[in-house]
């Protein structure tokens, strides 16, 4: 009973913080003490986010396409990185220094470079998402094999396994926590690098849409499109939560022991 | 930190009062004057005014900035600027709103409509016609859309047969000469100049030929309404210090322009000392027309081209007779 109730709670709360902050929003633009140009309504937005439904939703396909293929893409070139990473302790010594050193590129720096190698096609789009989402899969899982059972290491060896079977048995499913806490965060990322990628050009997508009703001075349909980007990248994330749940039921398990 | 600022401001004030007290006693009015691009010959009359000491003896103090992307016109509405510069075209979409942005253009910095098309010579693209089938780079705004329908329409061509690709061209000769793209919309004094110098063969044809419908005020100097309902005097200083900064690079276009790229602050004009030059002989003929003043709008022309927009389905209402004044500007 306790804990139900508990449960309640930790729903209300942030619920309650959010129609604070939007009561506030809300107070502030009707009252005419900021005008609608710096922040446009609440009731704006929503009207905004109806009457251009069809519109937001066929640009955020577009989007949602460049965002997952791009994740897709970067998760994969992640595992096969990380793997070989922790297989060559030379590789990794090599590369490591220039993958975190690649991260410090700002993207808007590197987006118009792309247009100009890949031309205007969603190409340039899904890598910027790669760019992305790569590296925090990469290093979760490479910190996520390093943090293997050494013991457990040993007495598989010791019981004749190959390099293979200790990777599967143990390295693998020791690195599954750290992969999916950096799936998360690229999940986040994704949608966002997606929209910003379209800012440089294109004719589709919730970032050229963007730009379109900005420069329009439309800032109603500009937070509508904010708000979508967030919705899209919060499913995202929720996604990635399930998936976890269902690729590591013995975690659920562990926990709800945890927890009794 | 904020401790610290305010020390350092506090001293620094009083080190200035004792610096000049007696000597003046008229305090300098601040203003903020938000460009709308990286600063070139558009802006020169400000720049010259500045290092010449327009400003300063009609008792201002400007600070020239930079925008955030397409925002000048926004930092001017919020009051963050007391000017801004924009052009009749991107300033409509402010306009046209149940409240319109509290922004009024209050000088013209050329008298016309120097835009145009340019392409690569031998193509043919030496009027809209010539547009059919051929690749063109586009912004995606639709009056810009619209006018090159609009234009090809007029000469009987069809405006569909053009391939349209996203414009991020910074360099437009390069861009045509790499064959990036067929046709890309620029403003002849900056880029038609540029063709002009690096060699590369080119044809242009500006809008403002195809009718005065089109010939519509761009660049423009913005006010901040509530600025200039506060503070009309200080306004109109500024308009007739600018005026005479205007009237020097007319008058001087060579020395007007080492002025520009002396007080240019952001970098971006290094290395381009010949453009520059270039393009202030060709500017310097446009800021004023024939016998009139600087800086004043032709109520005909302006009402023209936001009819022009309304007939055109570009803007819910008709903007004519709203979003301009000369009432700012010094006396002729």
């Amino acid at each position: 009973m306790r804990r139900r109730s508990e449960s309640i709670r930790d729903k209300l709360l942030p619920a309650g913080a959010f129609l604070l902050i939007v009561l506030i929003w809300w107070g502030l633009s009707v009252s005419g003490v900021i005008p609608d140009y710096m922040l446009p309504s609440p009731v704006d937005v929503v009207k905004a986010f109806i009457a251009d439904f069809p519109t937001l939703m066929s640009h955020a396909w577009v989007s949602i396409e460049e965002a997952l293929v791009g994740l897709a893409i970067g998760t994969a070139l992640a595992f096969g990185l990380a793997c070989a990473m922790d297989r060559f302790l030379n590789l990794e010594k090599a590369v490591l220094p220039l993958l975190v050193a690649s991260q410090t590129i700002p993207t808007i720096a590197i987006a118009p470079l792309l247009v100009l190698w890949m031309g205007f096609g969603v190409a340039p789009k899904i890598a910027l998402v790669v760019i992305t989402t790569f590296f925090p899969i990469a290093v979760g899982l490479l910190d996520g094999f390093k943090s293997a059972d050494a013991d457990a290491v040993s007495l598989l060896r010791s019981m004749g396994a190959g390099r293979w079977q200790i990777f599967r048995h143990v390295k693998f499913a020791a690195a599954l926590p750290y992969f999916f806490s950096g799936l998360r965060i690229s999940a986040s990322y994704a949608v966002v690098a997606a929209v910003i990628s379209e800012w440089l050009g294109g004719f589709e997508g919730l970032g050229v849409y963007m730009t379109r009703v900005r420069k329009a001075y439309a800032f109603d349909k500009m937070f509508a499109v904010i708000i979508l980007v967030v919705i899209v990248s919060l499913v995202l994330m929720r996604l990635v939560t399930l998936l976890r749940a269902v690729s590591m039921p013995w975690a659920r398990k562990e926990r709800k022991e945890k927890k009794a | 930190m904020k401790k610290a600022i305010a020390l350092i401001l506090g001293l620094t004030m009083i080190l200035a009062g004792c610096a000049c007290a007696g000597a003046e006693e008229k305090e300098l009015k601040k203003i903020v004057f938000c460009l709308d691009w990286t600063p070139n010959t558009n802006h020169t009359g400000v720049y010259a005014a500045q290092a010449l000491g327009y400003y300063q003896e009609a008792g201002l103090e400007v600070t020239v900035v930079q925008p955030p992307e397409d925002g000048a016109l926004l930092m001017c509405a919020a009051g963050q600027a007391q000017f801004a510069v924009d052009a009749q075209d991107t300033m409509a979409p402010a306009l046209d709103r149940d409240v319109p942005m509290n922004v009024t253009a209050v000088a013209a910095i050329l008298q016309h409509n120097t835009s145009g098309i340019l392409s690569r010579a031998g193509d043919g693209i030496t009027s809209a016609r010539g547009l059919e089938g051929r690749v063109y780079a586009t912004w995606e705004i639709p009056t810009e859309l619209e006018m090159i329908r609009y234009c090809m329409e007029k000469e009987g061509a069809d405006f569909n047969t053009v391939k349209l690709i996203p414009n991020y061209i910074t360099d437009e000769p390069a861009a045509l000469a790499a064959r990036q793209t067929d046709a890309v919309w620029v403003f002849y004094g900056w880029s038609g100049i540029a063709a002009e110098i690096s060699g590369v063969d080119c044809d242009f044809w500006g809008f403002a030929s195809l009718g005065s419908e089109l010939d519509y005020y761009t660049p423009v100097i913005l006010a901040n309404n509530d600025f200039l309902r506060e503070d009309p005097e200080t306004a109109k200083a500024f308009l007739a210090a600018t005026a005479k900064g205007y009237a020097y690079a007319v008058e001087h276009p060579q020395e007007a322009a080492e002025l520009l790229i002396a007080g240019d602050t952001t970098g971006s004009l290094n290395g381009s000392r010949e453009l520059v030059l270039a393009s202030q002989q060709w500017i310097s003929a446009r800021y004023t027309e024939e016998g009139t003043a600087w800086g004043r709008f032709d109520p005909e022309r302006w009402n023209g081209f936001y009819s022009w927009l309304h007939t055109n389905g570009l803007t819910a209402r008709d903007l004519a007779g709203t979003g301009f004044t000369n009432d700012y500007l010094p006396e002729e």
